[in-house]
């Protein structure tokens, strides 16, 4: 699943990067209310643990092997933020030393790798487990479904970004610049091995982890505060400068596996990043259903017999309004042509596919202008002294 | 490292023909000890007396990444040819030994690329100018939302759709051989980090190379002990027992490990704030080596947006 360079063209990687880049920054933000400062560690070693254990292979039906990809089960045990993080590390790991995966697609793997399916896990495990007691055996089916829902909406994601390449780039003569197929092609081929083979792989060895845990820790199945929304640390956070473990020490021992108790105080916020957490969701729910509104300027001026909108007009409506075209305005029109030219992406055709094309396009410009303000908030924001010393041994 | 190296050292030699496909064991251990074996080689190779790898690394990261780009900018097969062929030339000055190049490109290429791109090739995904017929199809019309051609063959559009595609990836694969075969781990992180990547990003990823050799042995160990072990491996469901049990408990540990090597850094003196190394000098031989790399990408963009 492991998208190289070369077939995603810089019209999709490019925006993605600006998407993962917020992305991480949220994640980011998210561990800091849950987990201390100082637990890199714990993240580290995560990301080592979902590395090894994309390694382990299994007997699949028809006396051969397969190997689970473990996000699911990385998502379970720590929660989606963190999993986020973890994976999107081991995922730079894979590319930059053994070649798995492209650089340029580093942000496109970690987005349905390391964002989309662990997050589908953690709903999909949520929803399924409901509030089962962590030794239920609901939790087992929950592990297997989240883990399939998860692998298959990682595949679907891969399969789309593929699938649009034909859409976005072709030379003058239709030739595919990129990954050649079209969606019809990309989403069946990608779809069926993971929906009748790797799904139930990745499900069987989820749902053996989770009776493995339920048997010998299930305290380790709360880990990352079941009900909570960032994941990581259990109950409360630890305070700044403590270790993870000692929080995980005191989480793993009192449960027993019969306990019908949930444990206390899974993962609450504190009211003030709670608030902001809420307005936070709230601008971006705004934005997004703007984007979703997007279409209605392709409707709205024909509905009300109006042209195009004030100071954007072509050189056709130019010369209709002032008899001429500027000269140096018709010189510079060509000048520049964009990726995605009046927001239509090429192949959506219809007022269906015009619509898609406008919701696209405003969501990829969403995501490189939130990309750059955030990048230029980390360069003319508040910096933290940088000594120039190494310190920490990590051992 | 010494651990590394000892670890890497113990491990059995690859088996000619590899595991049988069953053997859900020796193929764990194989995929293990062939992760071990590639970043053990990848860092010999990166210790070698060549010129690149007496380059920065800011310079060399700057200079691969502005080649990349420009590949996967490129929309003429050749010009990528020229990237590629300029990549393995560097390599091979460089003291990269051919086979660590042309394996690494050649075994991903075929493997994932000419398996993806070969079908392009077709009339049935690529429509035009015929090439060569293939033979004629024994269904005719439509299956599902497919309408399928009489004859199948490869199309002039189609080939060049697919010669493009495999020559991308090998310009891109191979560039990034270069970057990695040529710079040290710590090296490439320290650029990471002097070129704005943040600290913390920077220093989970270092410590997580560092832990996947800790927990790639742990497993191997597992593993290896279950086969000196068993005489006949017992049923299937049995066996998914066995690797989930492993997944569990390795996880376990980890949570140990990460609990020790954070009292380990708290105790000495870690508050929470990364602090990388001092970078290394960067030298005009290194200034020399962006500008070639930015001026060949810039040549390369001028000529095809000129032939496009």
């Amino acid at each position: 699943m492991h998208i190289p360079d070369g077939y995603l063209s810089p019209q999709t990687y490019v925006p993605l990067w600006g998407v993962m880049v917020l992305v991480w920054a949220r994640a980011s933000t998210a561990l800091k209310r849950t987990v201390s400062a100082a637990n890199l560690p714990l993240l580290a070693i995560g990301a080592a643990f979902s590395f090894v254990i994309m390694m382990f292979n299994v007997p699949i039906p028809g006396a051969t092997t397969g190997h689970a990809v473990g996000g699911a089960l990385v998502a379970i045990l720590l929660g989606p933020w963190a999993a986020a993080v973890a994976i999107s590390v081991a995922l730079t790991i894979q590319a930059l030393i053994f070649g798995d995966g492209g650089i340029t697609a580093i942000a496109a793997n970690c987005l349905t790798m390391a964002v989309i399916g662990p997050f589908v896990a953690w709903w999909v495990y949520r929803a399924a487990a409901g509030a089962s007691v962590p030794g239920a055996a609901r939790r087992v089916w929950a592990g297997g479904i989240a883990a399939y829902a998860s692998l298959n909406a990682s595949a679907l994601a891969t399969a789309v970004l593929f699938g649009i390449q034909p859409m976005i780039a072709r030379t003058a003569t239709g030739q595919p610049l990129y990954a050649p197929y079209p969606l019809a092609i990309a989403v069946p081929a990608m779809m069926i091995e993971h929906l009748l083979l790797f799904g139930f792989v990745e499900a069987v060895v989820t749902a053996a982890a989770v009776r493995w845990f339920q048997a010998s820790d299930p305290a380790l199945l709360e880990l990352a505060a079941f009900g909570g929304r960032a994941g990581v640390g259990p109950a409360s956070a630890p305070p700044s400068g403590q270790a993870p473990g000692a929080a995980f020490a005191q989480a793993a021992k009192p449960a027993p596996p019969t306990s019908t108790e949930r444990p206390a105080a899974t993962g609450a916020l504190p009211a003030p990043a709670g608030a902001e957490a809420r307005r936070s969701r709230r601008l971006w729910t705004a934005v997004a259903v703007l984007a979703i509104l997007s279409p209605l300027g392709l409707w709205l001026p024909s509905a009300f017999g109006g042209g195009a909108a004030w100071g954007e007009w072509g050189s056709d409506e130019l010369k209709g309004l002032l008899g001429f075209v500027p000269a140096g305005l018709a010189r510079l029109e060509n000048a520049w042509s964009a990726a995605f030219p009046d927001y239509a992406v090429a192949g959506l055709q219809g007022p269906l596919g015009e619509a898609v094309g406008y919701i696209f396009s405003a969501a990829l410009g969403i995501g490189v202008i939130a990309g750059v303000a955030w990048a230029l908030t980390r360069v003319l924001g508040p910096r933290s002294p940088r000594p120039a010393a190494h310190s920490g041994d990590t051992g | 490292m010494a651990t590394q190296a000892s670890r890497a050292g113990a491990l059995p030699a690859p088996l000619a023909h590899g595991p049988r496909r069953e053997d859900f064991v020796g193929r764990t251990l194989d995929r293990l000890g062939g992760r071990l074996r590639k970043a053990m080689a990848q860092e010999e190779s990166a210790r070698a007396d060549g010129w690149l790898q007496a380059a920065d690394a800011r310079a060399k990261v700057i200079g691969v990444l502005a080649l990349v780009l420009t590949a996967t900018f490129l929309r003429q097969a050749a010009l990528i040819g020229v990237l590629y062929a300029a990549s393995l030339l560097a390599a091979l000055s460089s003291k990269v030994s051919a086979g660590t190049t042309l394996r690494r490109v050649w075994l991903t290429v075929p493997m994932f690329t000419a398996a993806i791109a070969a079908p392009a090739a077709l009339n049935l995904v690529t429509p035009g100018e015929t090439l060569l017929v293939l033979g004629s199809l024994p269904v005719d019309g439509h299956i599902g939302p497919w309408v399928l051609p009489p004859v199948l063959a490869i199309t002039r559009p189609g080939l060049d759709a697919a010669v493009l595609i495999v020559a991308r990836v090998a310009a891109c694969v191979s560039l990034a051989v270069l970057l990695t075969a040529t710079t040290r781990w710590q090296e490439l992180l320290g650029a990471l980090r002097s070129l704005g990547v943040p600290a913390a990003f920077v220093m989970v990823t270092e410590m997580t190379y560092r832990y996947f050799f800790v927990l790639a042995g742990l497993a191997q160990d597992d593993f290896l002990a279950r086969r000196s072990r068993t005489i006949v491996e017992p049923g299937r469901r049995a066996a998914r027992g066995f690797v989930a049990g492993k997944a569990g408990n390795l996880f376990r540990r980890s949570l140990r490990l990460s609990t020790d090597v954070n009292q380990a850094m708290i105790s000495r003196g870690w508050d929470g704030t990364p602090r990388p190394l001092a970078p290394h000098r960067f030298a005009a031989a290194d200034g020399v080596l962006v500008g070639a790399a930015v001026a060949v990408a810039l040549v390369l963009l001028v000529v095809d947006r000129a032939a496009a």
